[in-house]
């Protein structure tokens, strides 16, 4: 039986991406508590198959301004991963390198944007590199790009790439803490449907 | 009065005074359709230019693609009472969100190309447009008097 839509997953499919969310986001954070030398925690990730309305948050919140890095995936697996970082946590990551705050995520430095989208990069590679032990496959990673915009328009980026067949997109996410703060940052896994089908099969749960 | 909200793949008619807004347009096109006179007024938010790519019509999602929304939203409007001769459409987004090497095809220039021949072949002039560039954009369009706010993060807010 082929996943011809990612609402065909069953739930014991679903259970083995959190898990897979769940190593790779461990691995994630640990990359990253390293980089900054602060106590990083995650919560358990959540698997979610949403409209594309939902992903793209048709509200209020659609507008608020985050700062993200976009890594596109090939190879083992197609697709991207965004990450979608708060004011709060540009604020801890940029003290921890430069001690000092940003001024506003519309105003950043040269520098703090490399440092942010060296941030992306060692992340995703930790991320990716947890699930691709996990599951023996080979996964290439582009260069993170950056930016800084309104959530929902950032949101929309793989929607759109992954729209033409259905009206639903998977995303794996996660949430995590450092120093015990909560931070509102997300590290979204979008893979192709294709890929998600050679995923399973390399784990050996098909559908 | 509260807004009427446009999700993404989707479209709404209304009649003046009412307040059209579809949030954080990034990829995606939002094309305000008027008719000045009976103050009838159309937003559309695709995601994609074309239906042809699905080979199950029945499975597509119309308000998604150029090629469909834009022909289904102008008859909702001349079905309320408005007159094909004398709309207008104003049209914003396209962006395109992250440059990076593999972007060989900027899907947010596509949608705007699309939007336009749609509109070209449904014979609705474009008068104004915020397209294109890197960043993304919140549409409010009035049907009182047809204008269109455009708010940004980047360049702030510019009234079509």
């Amino acid at each position: 039986m082929g996943l011809n839509k990612y609402e065909d997953l069953t739930p014991i499919q679903l259970d083995v991406l959190k898990e897979v969310g769940n190593i790779g986001s461990g691995n994630a954070s640990a990359a990253l508590s390293n980089m900054i030398n602060r106590n990083v925690q995650v919560e358990m990730p959540h698997v979610k198959i949403v409209d594309f309305h939902e992903a793209t948050d048709q509200s209020g919140g659609a507008e608020q301004i985050v700062a993200a890095t976009m890594t596109r995936m090939s190879g083992g697996m197609d697709g991207m991963i965004l990450l979608l970082m708060d004011r709060d946590f540009v604020d801890t990551i940029i003290k921890a390198f430069f001690d000092h705050k940003v001024k506003s995520l519309l105003e950043l430095e040269e520098s703090e944007i490399s440092a942010l989208t060296e941030i992306g990069n060692i992340m995703c590679g930790a991320y990716v590199s947890a699930i691709c032990q996990l599951s023996n496959v080979d996964v290439k990673l582009e260069t993170p790009s950056f930016t800084v915009d309104m959530m929902g328009a950032l949101m929309s980026v793989p929607v759109i790439e992954f729209g033409e067949v259905g009206d639903k997109i998977l995303y794996i996410d996660k949430k995590l803490s450092i120093d015990g703060e909560k931070m509102n940052t997300k590290l979204f896994l979008i893979p192709t449907i294709d890929s998600l089908q050679k995923l399973m099969r390399k784990l050996g749960i098909e559908a | 009065m509260s807004n009427i909200i446009v999700n993404i793949s989707d479209w709404k008619v209304c009649k003046s005074p009412e307040v059209i807004v579809t949030y954080a347009l990034g990829s995606c096109v939002g094309s305000c359709l008027y008719d000045k006179v009976t103050g009838i007024a159309g937003m559309s938010h695709i995601m994609l230019p074309d239906s042809k790519v699905i080979e199950n019509k029945s499975a597509v999602n119309r308000m998604k693609f150029a090629d469909t929304a834009l022909p289904d939203m102008l008859a909702a409007m001349v079905k309320m009472g408005a007159d094909p001769r004398r709309i207008q459409a104003k049209i914003a987004g396209g962006a395109l969100m992250f440059a990076t090497k593999s972007e060989q095809f900027n899907i947010g220039e596509r949608n705007v190309a699309a939007v336009k021949k749609a509109l070209a072949a449904l014979k609705i002039p474009i008068v104004a447009s915020d397209t294109g560039l890197n960043y993304g954009r919140t549409v409010f369009f009035q049907s009182a008097d047809g204008k269109v706010v455009i708010k940004s993060t980047v360049k702030g807010v510019n009234i079509l």
